[in-house]
């Protein structure tokens, strides 16, 4: 329309067009003829220049026919009476125009011959050298006094001559022919172009002429009509109908005006009525918002319309809505005010009002409205656009939030105190109460799966068992916040017709960041406490682990000499009582020792994948007469159980430790519950999993209807000589062992416990996929004796003697040295190997393990057995000397001889340990 | 319309030549057994995986022959087949000169195997002479008079050509700087055949005049075959103890020994090749050349085999490409070692020289006699 309605441009660029053209066709002319004109001369310059050439040629060749002729008419004479001078004049003359013949090649060398002339040239100059020859053979013969014979040759040849001078006739005849017929066709090609040339530039006038012609009348024109017709119906004349009676595309934009036109016309009478059902379909959509809207004549102030929010906070109903005006609902200003503000507005003073002031309803109650009013000029009439806000809501929201704030404060006060659980059901509670719904449900995510965490509701074990609400009309939030993943807010609205606002989310998503705040704390606090535990029970392992090494030395000894003691007694002598005494005093010091080094998980142990179930149904007649009939045994397996990799003894150990301390928490009788199950451990807090990396693990549970334990009691549940027993009653190491074996197998025990609620122990291993493996059989004492040779290396001198003792009374023979540098010594006394080497770890001068590997050098396969009474030396020794035998201390002689019976006999199993795998010590 | 017949123009020279590279081939003895043996040599020295090459001669033109136009049209054909790498022929100095311009103009290599006139050395880069030029051949004529004939008197005919007119200008200058009398030069009709009654009186009168001053006791003959067996019958007629040297343009032929007929035994002629001198090879491919033709190689068909095979080397070295071919011949002997063919060891390099042998013919064949 824009473009149509400047016909003025459009023709001046058309006439700009025209006149570029003109000057096109004229440039074009000047330049066609100045490239053709010196083109055409030039051309006409060297068809010239070969004419010349050919002209040239030709001349020679006529110079040459000339000479034939001249040869001819020497003839007669040369045949009658030309005389020898003559003749010798003539021979000159025959040899130059035969030298003439030759450089006649000069012409046929020029590139710019035609191929069919220097062909005529070439067989014109054989046949003129030919011609020659017959003239000097001729003049040959006269010479010689036979002028017959040489006349008749050259006379023949002279008629071979005429039709020569005919060939060569020819050939200038031709070359001229080609030459001009080739210029000629160039000069004709030529003027067929110039001609070409000049009807083309009067064919292009005339049709520009007539193009222009064509601009005028046939564009122009109509464009101008149409450009009228559109301005006509711009300025609202729909009743004119534009006449372009043409059937090309002027003339279909003329229709298609026309039917604009119409078109408008109808919309125009329809115009009011749709304005009317617009109206009705405004209405409807400004009932949907949730913000209080009216409509108003700015003039007279009344009411046009009030959506619904309006209309219910204000209390009337929608036929009422028109006797409505604005100073009746806003009462608390006053008319001329209010006009004057909407003066404001009208004046451009200002684009919009707020108005902070009360709303009065219908039954003349107010309440606190925030009002943003603007003004809407229609054709005729202004209108005041005025949203509500009920402040009242608003400062609910900012309440909340100081709430927020302060419960903030406060559950950072409860997480010192209180489980993280109480946390988050304190914080869900108050977002339910804060939102007004019945429910808030705090959630983790991880890895698809949700996890309640939290509730508005009281906590208790079905908190687990809820699945994630997912209705559409509940709010949720999502929080990522925690380490080991989101948290989920979700806000269960009562009916689908909940509309959430803004703020509503925001402070759900506030409560989210609250809840996520603790459950960081909770993690960090937790993982703080087990680092601390961590290493207090560290540092206690190291303790008891040192000390029940030097006991087993002083244990050896004690124990050993003992028995030697004994045994060279009567049994009834009163002395051999006491010894035997002193030796069960000893035992249960090993024993203890024993136990410690279990906790600081020093001792040696063989792993092997075992069936928890079947070792529990083993142990089950034992534990039953273990607890008495006073407290009832519940068992409940698993009949899926996985298996785990452990030792069987120590877990039994832990069985039976956990059930005694089971029965000890109940002492007026009650039940203890042993179970067994998989369990997928995923790392979620307060999954009561311990201290264990996610992954699949078997449970052995044992719980007890006892007294329960406090917290206090709890934090030291698993250090060794702690007990809450009565002096005499326990060791206080039941627990610590059991903890230490549980650890050394890589997996952890929880306890759950709380005053009058009993206690359950979760013992947690790692399932592994592999069969079950039966357990080894230890020989019979009777069997381990022998008569091979043993060096022994001890430098504690009541061992040496001990196994020396031991050893010969079982028919070995023992060489023994007091250190690894001495034993060397005796070795290379030997003729032969000895059949064992049994050394102590530590010796001074040169240790066991380089004991071991010294004579090894000199004996590859000699067996060794090393003794220790740390267990952190056989897991050294066992990487420094490969397919070594160990026995740790304290021992008695029968444990000894049939390790070493073992050891010889190669029924010990010799391998390499890996880094942290233990062996079973029988016996 | 020129736009577009340039730019058709343009796409076709643009366009590869379809086919195999060629040897183009002028050869006018017309003989289709000597030319299979020739391409079946050249495809017997084809290394494996090596670009077979075929020879395009001149008869495939069917134009004609025995005449300078016919040269021209031969070249000016040949000249324009893009396969045409390189070109073997003609054969004489005069036909030569005559085409060079051709072949000159299409950037087309022309080996010469037998023209001998120094004018060649001027007729282009394209134009090549493979045998020593006529002064080269006057020189070895000369010392031969002097020395194994003790000439005296010394004459020669010749054919009024560049081959003739020149070797006998060089001779005669030679023969005066060894101090043997010369007499005036005598023209023979190129063509002439003494078995024609008119031609025949021809010949005895150049003989005559040969003779008619003093009596020569050596004579040169500078012609083509026919004319030199013409010759040599018309001189051993007229002076029977006359000794008779053939240049290298007369070739001891089945034609010559008709027309010359006993006359022929004891003739010299100067030969560029002959299957009892040089390489064993060489003799070896003479026996195979008669056995598969029928009759012993010509000394000028050495010469055609060492440039048809000298041809299909540089194709094989530097490809299909007339300028590389040209630049790699013109560097034989000087880029390149000298390539050794049957007649000998051929050498471009400047002051280089190639073999000339004169031979006694005994009435079957040549015994050479000096070098």
């Amino acid at each position: 329309m824009s473009a149509i309605g400047r016909p003025a441009t459009l023709r001046a660029r058309l006439i700009l067009l025209g006149a570029l053209s003109i000057l096109y066709v004229i440039v074009v002319t000047v330049q066609l003829g100045s490239v053709l004109v010196p083109a055409a001369t030039a051309m006409e310059g060297r068809a010239r220049d070969q004419l010349s050439e050919h002209d040239r040629i030709a001349g020679d060749l006529k110079r040459m026919t000339e000479a034939r002729r001249e040869v001819a008419r020497w003839v007669p004479p040369i045949r009658d009476t030309v005389g020898r001078e003559s003749l010798a004049a003539i021979r000159t003359e025959m040899d130059r125009l035969l030298a003439e013949g030759v450089a006649m090649r000069g012409a046929l060398e020029r590139a710019d011959v035609p191929l069919e002339m220097r062909v005529l040239l070439a067989e014109a100059l054989e046949q003129e050298t030919a011609l020659g020859v017959h003239v000097v053979e001729a003049i040959r013969a006269v010479q010689l006094g036979r002028p017959a014979d040489g006349v008749e040759p050259l006379r023949a040849s002279g008629l071979r001559s005429d039709s020569s001078a005919r060939l060569l006739s020819l050939a200038q005849r031709r070359a001229l022919a080609i030459a001009v017929d080739e210029q000629g066709t160039l000069l004709r090609d030529l003027e067929r172009l110039e001609r070409w040339a000049s009807l083309w530039v009067v064919v292009g006038l005339v049709l520009f002429a007539w193009g222009v012609w064509m601009l005028r009348d046939q564009l122009l024109r109509p464009l101008a009509a149409i450009e009228g017709a559109v301005r006509r119906i711009r300025d609202g004349d729909l009743d004119t109908v534009l006449a372009v009676p043409r059937a090309d595309e002027l003339g279909r934009l003329a229709d298609l005006v026309n039917d604009m036109r119409a078109m408008l016309r109808a919309r125009a009478e329809d115009e009011t009525a749709r304005r009317e059902g617009l109206t009705e379909r405004f209405g409807r959509i400004l009932d949907e918002s949730s913000n209080e809207i009216g409509i108003f004549d700015a003039r007279s102030l009344r009411a046009l319309q009030l959506n619904r929010g309006a209309r219910a906070h204000l209390g009337y109903a929608p036929e009422e809505v028109a006797a409505l005006s604005l100073p009746q609902l806003l009462r608390a200003i006053d008319v001329g005010v209010l006009h004057e503000l909407v003066a404001r507005l009208r004046t451009g003073q200002q684009e919009r009002l707020i108005l902070t002031t009360r709303q009065t309803r219908k039954d003349g109650s107010d309440y606190p409205v925030e009002l943003t009013v603007r003004l809407s000029r229609d054709r005729d009439a202004e209108l005041l656009i005025i949203v509500g806000e009920d402040a009242g809501a608003r400062e609910r929201v900012r309440e909340l939030d100081r709430a927020l704030r302060e419960h903030s404060y406060r559950e950072q006060q409860r997480l010192e105190r209180e489980p993280v659980g109480a946390t988050l059901a304190s914080i869900a509670s108050m977002a339910a109460q804060a939102l007004q719904v019945p429910q808030v449900g705090i959630w983790r995510e991880k890895g698809g799966a949700h996890h309640c965490i939290g509730t508005s509701g009281p906590p208790g074990p079905e908190l687990a068992a809820r699945a994630l609400p997912d209705a559409p009309w509940h709010l949720t939030v999502t929080v990522p916040a925690t380490a080991r993943g989101d948290l989920l807010l979700v806000a269960e609205a009562p009916a689908p017709d909940r509309v959430w606002s803004a703020e509503e989310r925001t402070f759900l998503r506030a409560v989210g960041a609250l809840a996520a705040r603790a459950v960081d704390a909770d993690e960090r606090r937790a993982l703080e406490q087990a680092l601390a535990r961590a290493q207090r029970m560290d540092s206690i392992g190291q303790l008891a682990g040192g000390i029940a090494h030097d006991f087993n030395n002083i244990l050896t000894a004690i124990l050993g000499n003992l028995e030697i003691a004994r045994s060279g007694l009567d049994p009834n002598d009163g002395r051999a009582g006491a010894i035997a005494d002193a030796e069960e005093a000893a035992r249960r010091a090993a024993d203890l020792t024993r136990q410690l080094l279990t906790f600081a998980r020093h001792q040696r142990v063989e792993q092997r994948v075992i069936d928890l179930n079947a070792l529990t149904r083993d142990a089950d007649r034992m534990l039953r007469r273990l607890v008495g009939p006073e407290v009832e045994i519940d068992t409940r397996l698993d009949p899926a159980l996985r298996a785990v990799r452990a030792a069987p003894g120590q877990i039994e150990q832990v069985l039976l430790n956990l059930v005694v301390n089971a029965r000890d928490a109940t002492p007026r009788g009650g039940r203890i519950s042993i179970a067994t199950r998989n369990r997928l451990v995923a790392g979620t807090p307060g999954d009561g999993a311990g201290d264990v990396p996610p992954g699949d693990y078997v449970e052995l549970s044992v719980r007890d209807t006892g007294s329960g334990m406090p917290a206090d009691v709890l934090e030291r549940v698993f250090e060794p000589f702690f007990t809450t027993k009565e002096p005499g009653a326990g060791t206080g190491l039941g627990l610590a062992v059991c903890y230490g074996i549980v650890r050394q197998a890589g997996g952890d025990i929880v306890v759950q416990s709380a005053p009058g609620e009993g206690t359950v122990f979760r013992v947690l291993l790692p399932a592994v996929d592999a069969p079950v493996e039966p357990l080894d059989r230890a020989p019979a004492p009777g069997q381990a004796r022998g008569s091979e040779t043993i060096l022994v290396a001890e430098d504690e001198p009541a061992i040496r003697t001990l196994v020396a003792r031991a050893l010969g009374a079982r028919g070995y023979r023992v060489l023994h040295a007091a250190d690894g540098q001495q034993a060397l010594d005796v070795a290379a006394g030997l003729a032969e190997a000895p059949h064992l080497l049994l050394t102590d770890v530590v010796m001074p001068r040169l240790g066991g393990p380089e004991l071991a590997v010294a004579l090894r050098h000199r004996w590859p396969t000699l067996p060794v057995l090393l003794m220790s009474g740390y267990t952190a030396d056989a897991l050294r020794e066992g990487r420094e000397v490969p397919e070594s035998a160990f026995l740790a201390k304290p021992f008695t002689a029968d444990q000894l001889s049939l390790r070493v019976r073992e050891v010889l006999d190669g029924r010990y199993r010799r391998e390499t340990p890996r880094p942290g795998a233990t062996r079973a010590i029988p016996g | 319309m020129r736009v577009l017949l340039a730019v058709l123009a343009a796409a076709g020279c643009a366009r590869e030549p379809q086919g195999p590279p060629a040897i183009g081939f002028t050869y006018a003895f017309q003989d289709t057994l000597f030319r299979a043996f020739l391409e079946r040599e050249i495809e017997r020295e084809r290394p494996e995986g090596a670009v077979r090459i075929v020879v395009r001669g001149a008869d495939d033109a069917a134009v004609g022959a025995g005449s300078l136009g016919a040269e021209v049209r031969w070249a000016t054909r040949l000249a324009a087949d893009p396969r045409v790498i390189v070109s073997v022929g003609p054969d004489g100095s005069r036909e030569a000169l005559q085409v060079a311009p051709i072949y000159r103009g299409a950037g087309v290599p022309d080996l010469v195997p037998t023209g001998t006139s120094r004018l060649l050395a001027d007729a282009g880069p394209q134009t090549i002479a493979l045998p020593p030029n006529d002064s080269v051949q006057a020189e070895v004529f000369a010392a031969f008079a002097d020395t194994a004939l003790r000439a005296q008197r010394v004459r020669v005919l010749h054919i009024p050509d560049e081959y003739g007119v020149g070797l006998a200008r060089f001779a005669e200058a030679a023969l005066r700087r060894r101090g043997i009398a010369v007499g005036a030069r005598v023209t023979v009709r190129q063509g002439a055949d003494c078995r024609v009654a008119a031609d025949s009186t021809a010949f005895a009168l150049a003989v005559e005049e040969a003779a008619r001053d003093a009596a020569p006791d050596v004579v040169l003959i500078a012609t083509r075959t026919r004319e030199g067996a013409c010759l040599t019958a018309a001189l051993k007629r007229r002076l029977p103890t006359v000794r008779i040297v053939l240049g290298d343009g007369v070739d001891v032929s089945e034609e010559f020994r008709t027309r010359a007929a006993a006359a022929a035994v004891g003739v010299h002629a100067m030969l560029f090749w002959h299957a009892s001198v040089g390489r064993r090879d060489a003799a070896d491919l003479a026996a195979r050349f008669e056995r598969e033709v029928g009759r012993p190689m010509r000394s000028g068909e050495a010469m055609y085999l060492d440039g048809a095979r000298l041809a299909a080397t540089a194709i094989r070295t530097v490809g299909a490409d007339r300028a590389a071919v040209l630049a790699w011949l013109q560097g034989v002997g000087t880029r390149t070692p000298p390539y050794v063919g049957i007649t000998g060891e051929f050498s471009f390099a400047p002051g280089a020289r190639r073999p000339i042998y004169i031979g006694r013919f005994d009435g079957r064949d040549f015994t050479i006699v000096a070098r």
